[in-house]
């Protein structure tokens, strides 16, 4: 399976990074993600989540992006090993 | 001023990049807001003087790409194709250039003149950016500027290079990205359709590749303009189905992912070649400033500290000057009722336009104060922080994060708060916002609690007020599910935002933000608001002359002459001429003996003394009083007691008088009219005009309540009130109709921003409507709820 390897980007480990491999979104909310840059390829750190525990706070190309971990769900990351 | 040159330039960038810091920084007081042609993004647009020429310089919305993901990005990209600026100035954040570059990238592909304005180099410089700016010029065949736009550092350079540009003296050829292989032929094959099949005319604005490029995107708006524009759109469109079923089969993914991914691979190819890192991962002032506020443990207590300052400022401080103004207003409104002697003219200019223009007026302060918290907030980078704080929680409601703010201020006022909803992107979200959130119980339906409560449950009126403010809470967050479910259904918009780096606001910026919103309201909204409280004036005061039920000048003057013959009589007796009763000399020492003994008991029950004391100092008064004058108290009483009397009679027939003219004015007809419909819910006629007149403003509810219930102008008014409402009201009615208030139709002012803001007269009538509705349903189940249960 080509997930074998992947996680999705809702269940990294604070402080942990990865490469998006794949986006499993349609429609708006994946253009979105790609205008913020969640493109294939991007590095992505997984920095908090908010005080409540959702939305998740992630830094991709240089930003901080806030993002729902039920949106988070459907990208798919090559965790780097540390 | 002869021979100036004039040109039309344009700012487009993405949010959080100083796009409106710069058009600050340029246009300074020279700009006015206003909306883009028939949606409710804001259009800004100012002029500029610089040597022999003159801009017109339009500030695009804030954008992070060219999709028809939103509206701004639609009205963007139509603005710089179809209206053709001379030159396009792209901002970009050089802290943040790699990303930033993705909209550049875009903007290059329309093909038309630009320059890259290289904003916030001071920062990228403390980060450890060093940016080669040739390099980049060469690479994206732009002219690029650095600069410091907070500070004005650069924008005569920028203007400059316009300058040379219009004048001819450099050439601008933007460099645009390939696809490969697949795409590229792909594009050059629907290019080659598109051209035979479009009008000329639509050829000259969207240019045939960069819409190639969009419907292979499979971008709807794009979709739209080729089936409305172009002959054979179908085989067009087929085609482009087929091309991009054979490019996904050939490399794996949709084209419109393969074009986003090669975008970026174009950026960061530009950003890579250009940009070197000196320092790297050194730790900055906004991770340190969110290890706090945005924090498991403190971030929620500074949330709510933040959000509690912000209201306790608006409406504390904002108070303090709308004191001032209805002051004013009533200063005035007296001034022209002593020069004005026509009645009805008196009463348009006093009652209609003085009290409709002051009712606009008095929210200035609280609204200038509240958007000055708002673009603080906003301009710091903290508003994106609430909102990523307090989404958890709204989300489960079915609304944003950022509706928490105008949420919480609709506590304070409803108008404010609808306005405040501009900071929610996502047109769905803001209009649930602002659907619901006149549930919120404002400060001017605070009043008629507090006479319910006061008059039915004395002893829980505390209780019974919070249990309204819950109710309004708790129906909110019912009709944001619902409404979410069945105006919206779908895919709830996403909550992908950027967390922008903390900033120090420049002045200027707050300023102007704050000026904006100020006139805004009052030359858009103050228009409805006007019109319509001078048509509720109008329901009120109209008929002038209603044929009443008794001849009430007769009824006056019997009772003025029944005075005049009692205190005539009491003249005779105490042998002064009839007209000197009140400056007869031992009267006028009694009146201050009493007046003395009333102020001395007055200190004394404060004091919680006994009154023995003031009463022998009476005593001794009046009988030094009666020594001069002997035989003169048991007249000055009579007299007193005359007095007193007249002043009764006249107040209770002025409030008769009063109550059968609202009876009979329009709106009485109308609430006689209307009444039939809340009776269900226990409402008489009386409770009906009450609430029609709420429609002002709701605490004018009390008001007429006081009018309809014939209290007069007795000094104690209040307790009059609650007495007479008393024996005309259970607790049970008066409980549906606080219940009745919260729900209904939000005021005037409300309905006249919620207009504006939404910018249809579709959901304006809607929210009207769906309020009025539901009040009736839950009062009704309250009301005959409590009847099954015997409360009544």
């Amino acid at each position: 399976m080509e997930t074998d390897n992947l996680k999705p980007l809702s269940e990294l480990l604070p402080g942990e990074k990865g490469v998006i491999r794949k986006m499993r979104t349609k429609g708006a909310i994946r253009r979105r993600l790609m205008d913020m840059g969640f493109v294939g390829g991007a590095t992505v750190e997984f920095e908090k989540t908010a005080p409540l525990g959702d939305p998740m706070e992630i830094l991709v190309k240089g930003c901080h992006v806030s993002i729902r971990k039920e949106e988070a769900r459907n990208v798919l990351i090559e965790v780097t090993p540390s | 001023m002869m021979g100036k040159k004039h040109y039309t330039l344009c700012i487009a960038g993405n949010p959080n990049s100083g796009k409106t810091t710069l058009f600050n920084a340029l246009t300074g007081a020279k700009q006015h807001v206003g909306n883009w042609p028939g949606v409710t993004v804001e259009k800004k647009e100012g002029t500029v003087e610089f040597e022999d020429f003159t801009f017109t310089l339009i500030d695009l919305p804030g954008i992070y790409s060219l999709t028809a993901y939103s509206l701004e990005e639609v009205v963007s990209r139509d603005f710089i194709l179809r209206e053709r600026p001379d030159l396009v100035i792209n901002i970009v954040d050089a802290t943040n250039l790699e990303r930033n570059l993705y909209l550049t990238t875009q903007l290059l592909e329309l093909g038309v003149p630009m320059i890259l304005a290289l904003n916030m180099m001071d920062e990228a410089e403390k980060k450890g950016f060093r940016i080669k700016v040739p390099q980049l010029e060469k690479l994206l065949g732009i002219p690029a500027v650095p600069m410091v736009a907070s500070r004005g550092i650069g924008t005569q350079d920028l203007l400059n290079t316009v300058k040379k540009f219009l004048n001819g003296e450099i050439q601008i050829s933007p460099r645009r990205p390939t696809y490969r292989r697949e795409i590229e032929n792909a594009v050059k094959d629907l290019e080659a359709a598109l051209r035979t099949h479009l009008p000329g005319e639509f050829q000259k604005k969207y240019p045939p590749r960069w819409l190639a490029l969009k419907l292979l995107e499979q971008d709807e708006e794009i979709i739209g303009k080729i089936k409305r524009n172009a002959t054979d759109s179908d085989a067009i469109l087929r085609r482009v189905d087929a091309e991009i079923e054979k490019i996904t089969s050939i490399l794996g993914d949709d084209p419109e992912t393969l074009i986003a991914d090669q975008r970026y691979g174009f950026a960061s190819g530009a950003f890579k070649e250009t940009v070197r890192m000196l320092l790297k991962d050194r730790i900055n002032l906004t991770d340190q400033i969110d290890r706090v506020l945005t924090s498991r443990i403190l971030g929620i207590p500074f949330f709510l500290l933040i959000i509690w300052g912000s209201f306790q400022l608006t409406f504390t401080l904002g108070n303090i000057p709308m004191n001032w103004i209805s002051d004013g207003f009533n200063f005035l409104g007296t001034l022209f009722s002593h020069w004005i002697t026509i009645p009805w003219l008196k009463s348009l200019v006093v009652d209609g336009i003085i009290g409709g223009v002051g009712s606009v007026l008095v929210f200035l302060p609280n609204i200038l104060i509240l958007f000055l918290i708002i673009a603080l907030l906003e301009d710091t980078g903290y508003m994106a922080r609430a909102a990523f704080i307090s989404d958890r929680v709204m989300h489960f409601f079915g609304l944003h994060g950022k509706s928490f703010i105008p949420m919480v201020i609709g506590f304070g006022c409803n108008v404010p708060a609808v306005m405040a909803t501009r900071v929610l992107e996502n047109n769905k979200d803001r209009v649930i916002t602002i659907l619901v959130l006149t549930l919120m119980s404002c400060s001017a339906r605070l009043p008629i609690y507090v006479l319910f409560a006061g008059a039915f449950f004395p002893k829980h009126a505390g209780n019974v007020v919070f249990s309204i403010y819950l109710l309004g809470i708790v129906l909110a967050i019912v009709m944001a599910r619902i409404f979410r479910v069945v105006l919206f259904p779908g895919e709830s918009a996403p909550f992908v935002m950027e967390l922008p780096p903390y900033r120090l606001p420049t002045f200027k910026g707050l300023m102007i933000h704050m000026w904006d919103r100020g006139a805004m309201y009052v030359q858009k909204a103050g228009t409805v608001i006007l019109a319509g409280s001078m048509l509720i004036w109008f329901l009120s005061s109209y008929p002038a002359h209603p044929r009443l039920s008794a001849d009430y000048a007769r009824l006056f003057h019997q009772e003025t002459a029944r005075h005049e013959r009692v205190l005539a009589q009491i003249a005779r007796e105490a042998h002064v001429p009839a007209g000197q009763l009140t400056t007869y000399p031992p009267f006028r020492q009694y009146d201050e003996a009493y007046e003395a003994f009333h102020r001395r008991s007055q200190e004394l029950l404060k004091k919680q003394c006994a009154l023995t004391s003031a009463a022998s100092v009476l005593k001794h008064t009046l009988e030094g009083i009666q020594s001069h004058y002997p035989n003169t108290l048991p007249i000055y009483q009579a007299y007193r007691q005359e007095m007193t009397r007249y002043q009764e009679a006249m107040g209770r027939l002025r409030a008769r008088l009063a109550a059968e003219k609202a009876s009979k004015s329009y709106a009485g007809r109308l609430g006689k009219f209307v009444a039939p419909v809340l009776h269900p819910l226990g409402f008489d006629w009386r409770n009906t005009i009450a609430l029609i007149s709420g429609l002002v403003a709701k605490e004018i509810v009390v008001g007429t309540m006081g009018v309809i219930y014939k209290v007069g102008d007795a000094k104690n008014e209040g307790e009059k009130l609650m007495e007479s409402l008393r024996k005309n009201m259970t607790p049970l009615t008066a409980y549906v109709f606080m219940v009745f208030s919260l729900i209904y139709l939000p005021c005037i002012a409300t309905i006249g921003v919620i207009r504006r803001e939404l910018n249809s007269w579709k959901w304006t009538l809607f929210s009207a409507s769906y309020t009025t509705v539901l009040a009736w349903i839950v009062s009704f189940i309250i009301y005959q709820g409590g009847r099954l249960l015997r409360l009544g």
